[in-house]
């Protein structure tokens, strides 16, 4: 064996802490999983609230009392358009949103254009979720289409995000769900949970890298390559930074409208 | 006490006991998973402590982390289909818990600088503190990959099939992390020699 290895493995055997799975130990599984427990009722309640404001139709207004995300954002009905205003200060940062007929949508810095169908819908993080009404198709984080960020961009397992670096599109600390079940894109597209998203040869780290332009300025861009653990199911992420505006997008599912509506990406912060 | 004897069902808890006899099917299957979950707890608590406990430094932290690691492998068994799998899927949640509690405590660091520990002065205690702290310094500075390749390698001696399916990383990543890891770790440890 090894001498280095030998000398690495003695001391990480002194450094190690030696914990039984005394009484003690047990007490405190059962208050982790009661916490447990309790966040996840607590989230469906949370959830099962959003969806009923969702089904009541119409302008849903999110409240900075009752909503993690901005205060003052509307989602107009038919859900095209909306503004967000700048996290925290409560109010909008640009000319609050009337449903704007060819679906211009002002997030902060930036602002674009949606192409016909598709709609915006503000995240209770205050990311923005692009996606077009009436196309199914597999969810990334609840989302179908287009993720947009900013001010604070999550990366790798909540990581600040890193250009170049590994699969920025993966934000969560835990295995995920496979995206589809079976494979199959065109059928079944409910989530199989005991297949799992893993890297493939590449990695996490980007299988193209580089510079794309997005309105008239130029993006970091990433695209990385991701499969399922069990199932045939791959998928290529792939994000736009923009550094100076603070945002960044990120399109999981590849969708044909991006080029289109990052070309039509224009900037109010200089 | 054991996860075994607690069954849950809709919020309440309650002992076996309490069965009615409609939900008799879901809460036996409850109890046998509880008392699996017990039998895991017990075989691998202490290596999964000491596995945290490389990552974060931590003992105190690292039990937290591995008891709540085995709440959420308690209330999410039914994802793991392959009972070979299911130690490997504790052992990712153990390092995807750690790094999100190390990334929470640099965060409060950077707002709240940690205070000076009381430490033993003698001699023979001060060396061994001091061998100590340079081998955890060492394995600290180490990046969070290297780090996790490193502890699951040399601490737990898994094959580097193993820790690639545990990292969710290629096997091959797996060999250039380690290679990294002990070279650097090893320039640490000849200080001590």
């Amino acid at each position: 064996m090894n001498d280095a290895e030998d000398r690495v493995r003695a001391a990480l055997a002194d450094l190690a802490p030696a914990a039984p799975a005394d009484a003690a130990a047990h007490a405190g599984l059962h208050r982790a999983i009661a916490r447990r427990r309790r966040r996840r009722t607590t989230g469906r309640i949370a959830a099962a609230v959003l969806v009923l404001a969702a089904l009541a139709g119409g302008r849903a207004v999110f409240d900075a009392r009752d909503a993690e995300g901005p205060a003052g954002y509307s989602i107009e009905p038919g859900g095209r358009t909306g503004t967000a205003p700048e996290p925290g200060t409560g109010t909008a940062s640009t000319t609050p949103g009337s449903a704007s007929p060819d679906g211009h949508v002002t997030f902060g810095p930036v602002a674009f254009d949606l192409p016909a169908g598709w709609r915006s819908v503000l995240n209770a993080d205050g990311s923005l979720c692009l996606a077009a009404a009436d196309r199914p198709g597999p969810q990334w984080d609840g989302c179908a289409g287009l993720r947009l960020y900013r001010g604070e961009l999550p990366g790798y397992e909540g990581a600040p995000y890193e250009d170049h670096g590994p699969w920025g599109f993966a934000t969560s600390t835990d295995p995920v769900a496979c995206p589809v079940a079976g494979g199959d894109v065109g059928g079944d597209v409910g989530p199989a949970t005991d297949d799992v998203v893993v890297p493939a040869e590449a990695g996490t780290e980007p299988i193209d890298e580089g510079f794309r332009p997005v309105g008239d300025r130029t993006a970091t861009y990433d695209q990385w390559f991701a499969r399922c653990s069990l199932s045939s199911y791959t998928f290529t992420p792939r994000a736009w930074h923009l550094p100076e505006s603070d945002v960044l997008i990120v399109d999981v599912f590849r969708q044909p409208e991006t080029e289109q509506i990052l070309a039509s990406f224009t900037f109010t912060d200089g | 006490m054991d996860v075994g004897t607690m069954t849950l069902r809709g919020g309440a808890v309650s002992t076996a006991g309490d069965s009615v006899a409609g939900e008799r099917a879901a809460g036996d299957r409850m109890a046998l998973d509880g008392a699996a979950v017990t039998q895991v707890f017990r075989e691998r608590y202490t290596e999964l402590v000491g596995l945290a406990g490389l990552l974060l430094a931590d003992r105190g932290a690292a039990e937290e982390v591995v008891q709540d690691a085995f709440a959420k492998f308690h209330l999410s068994r039914h994802r793991v289909t392959d009972p070979d799998r299911e130690v490997a899927y504790l052992r990712s949640i153990v390092c995807n818990l750690s790094r999100g509690r190390l990334r929470r405590r640099a965060l409060e660091r950077r707002r709240r600088p940690v205070p000076e520990r009381d430490e033993d002065a003698r001699p023979d205690a001060a060396l061994a503190r001091h061998q100590r702290d340079v081998v955890a310094a060492a394995l600290a500075r180490l990046p969070r990959r290297q780090r996790e390749c490193v502890v699951l390698r040399y601490w737990l001696d898994l094959p580097e099939r193993e820790i690639a399916a545990t990292l969710g990383i290629a096997p091959g990543s797996v060999k250039s992390h380690l290679h990294r890891g002990l070279a650097a770790l090893e320039s640490r440890l000849e200080e001590l020699r």
